[in-house]
């Protein structure tokens, strides 16, 4: 046989997969050539340098298949919520951020709470002591001075006591400053509160026969009056 | 003013001037905006239609929107109104400061403005100026300021009126008898020297307030008092001194004569006042120009309006914290 059938036998050989008579011409060609046996010696070299390689690396090339994928698979992973991990600050934990969530809530409900206690508390100072000011003038020794007193104060300065809070402090002070007088006082309180609503003046004027347009303070003061006069 | 009863040679100037000057009803009202900026009106009621010589500030020049008519109600009545914008109280400020030596002086004019999370708060603060030309002898020598303070409320108090007078008649004194001590120092004539004056002074008050009703009435009883004829050599100077103190009190009538309505009207909800009537947001101070003669009158307001950029910035962070945590609880979860 030629030699370069010869070589065809040799990587046949090489890999394990000559037939038996193909062996036997193999082996006598081996015998007088001596090219073809160096050619053998070559391969064999060639052979020990991949199973070298293989020992330091025993998968590679058979799984690269599959490794890529999986490189693939875990960067497009890691893209997702990995990197953004990374990004986060260890001590940045989700109990933490409850425990801002909680003091920042906390620091925007005591500041509103503040606010508006200071405010409603500036307030009510202010609105007695409009009220204060109202009752100055209501040293009178009678109910009718008292009361003529407070609504000459009243259009003077145009004062607006307005609420029902208002009324009971004005109220209060005049209840304490006369216990004499009391009953007189009492059914003063019932008549403010009497005329607080339109329609309660109408009733009361269809008593009394006092305009229903009258301010409730000139309206009270007109109706006792009236009754003072009975 | 019951300032005819000790007030030597001037009682005809008062009744004129009293003639003259009445019944004038000066109602300023500013509007205070939230961004600062304010509008100012000023009305004045009274039977005269000019108010260039008013003695007090009545802004009258061609930047204010002027109206001059006569009112509906009584047409022996004028009402001047004028209104005008500004950028700011300092603003306002710079204006009346320009008006400075039309007589009685809007001194200071504050705004203060202050941060809240939920809420801006408003501070307003409006001075007029104490005006006295009278200032040699101090009010404190004579009333508590509880006094004052029962004097103005218009109170019947027989005594305290009393005190009034007497401060009153002093301090008119007191610039007589300083002009002459000095005048006689300058003078130095044996037979009128200053310590002559400091000696007698009591006695000079009462005889001059009692008798005197010119500068002849004032030297008569300087010279029955001193023992001298030499006081004639002070007749200019005390000519002088009654003529400025007339002036004096004359424009002091024209301040104390008139009735002043200060309103204010803040932004947003009025917290705090030293007003004597609050009406919503605006608060209002009714006085007579006898309180000038005292002491400063010092007018305060302060109110809040709510902070929406507070607000949203609170909530911008509590969105940004839950924000946080969707997406620290996603990124942990295992």
């Amino acid at each position: 046989m030629q030699c370069d059938e010869i070589e065809e036998l040799l990587y046949l050989h090489r890999a394990g997969e000559l037939e038996p008579g193909e062996h036997q011409i193999l082996t006598d060609h081996l015998k007088t050539c001596s090219a073809c046996r160096e050619m053998l010696a070559e391969l064999k070299q060639l052979d020990t340098i991949f199973d070298l390689e293989r020992s330091v690396a025993p998968d590679l090339g058979r799984d690269l298949d599959s490794d890529i994928l999986s490189a693939i698979y875990a960067a497009v992973q890691e893209s997702d919520t990995g990197s953004m991990s990374k990004l986060i600050p260890h001590w940045l934990t989700e109990r933490a951020l409850w425990f801002a969530l909680v003091v920042f809530l906390g620091i925007l409900g005591i500041s509103f709470a503040t606010e508006q206690y200071i405010a409603i508390k500036k307030i009510t100072t202010l609105e007695e002591k409009m009220v204060d000011q109202a009752v100055v003038s209501l040293q009178e020794t009678s109910l009718t001075g008292r009361l003529a007193g407070l609504y000459s104060r009243y259009q003077k300065r145009n004062l607006e006591i307005g609420t029902g809070r208002g009324k009971s402090i004005l109220l209060s002070k005049l209840n304490s400053t006369d216990v004499a007088t009391g009953a007189k006082f009492l059914r003063l309180s019932d008549g403010v509160h009497l005329v607080g609503t339109e329609r309660k003046r109408g009733l009361l004027s269809d008593y009394s026969g006092i305009k229903t347009d009258a301010h409730p303070y000139e309206f009270v003061y007109q109706f006792l009056v009236q009754e003072e006069q009975k | 003013m019951n300032t005819t009863k000790h007030s030597f040679i001037l009682a005809g100037t008062i009744i004129i001037s009293m003639i003259l000057w009445n019944c004038r009803e000066i109602t300023t009202t500013t509007k205070i905006y939230s961004d600062g900026s304010c509008e100012r009106t000023v009305k004045v009621k009274s039977k005269h239609k000019s108010h260039s010589n008013s003695y007090f500030p009545i802004p009258t020049d061609s930047t204010w929107t002027i109206t001059n008519t006569k009112t509906r109600q009584d047409t022996t009545f004028y009402e001047f109104t004028a209104t005008r914008e500004f950028r700011d109280v300092k603003d306002l400020q710079r204006v009346y400061t320009s008006y400075a030596d039309s007589g009685l002086a809007i001194e200071d004019l504050e705004m203060k403005k202050r941060f809240g999370l939920f809420y801006l708060y408003f501070r307003y603060q409006e001075v007029y100026s104490r005006y006295s030309p009278y200032d040699k002898v101090p009010i404190s020598d004579y009333l508590t300021e509880d006094e004052i303070q029962i004097y103005l409320s218009e109170q019947d108090s027989s005594d305290i009126e009393d005190k009034v007078d007497e401060w009153r008649a002093r301090a008119m004194f007191e610039e007589l008898f300083q002009a002459m001590v000095s005048k006689a120092e300058t003078l130095a004539i044996p037979e009128l020297t200053p310590a002559m004056f400091r000696t007698n002074k009591d006695t000079l008050f009462r005889a001059i307030i009692k008798n005197a009703d010119s500068t002849n009435g004032v030297l008569r009883e300087a010279s029955v008092i001193l023992k001298t004829d030499a006081v004639s050599a002070l007749t200019d100077t005390i000519d002088y001194v009654i003529k400025r103190i007339d002036h004096d009190l004359e424009n002091m009538m024209q301040v104390s004569s008139n009735e002043y309505v200060n309103q204010v009207i803040m932004p947003g909800l009025l917290l705090d006042t030293n007003a004597d009537a609050v009406e919503g947001n605006m608060a209002r101070w009714k006085f007579s120009g006898e309180a000038f003669e005292f002491r400063d009158k010092r007018m305060w307001g302060e109110s809040r309006v709510i902070n929406w950029w507070g607000i949203g910035i609170s909530g911008g962070l509590l969105l940004l914290l839950l924000g946080f945590l969707v997406i620290i609880a996603r990124a942990r979860r295992p």
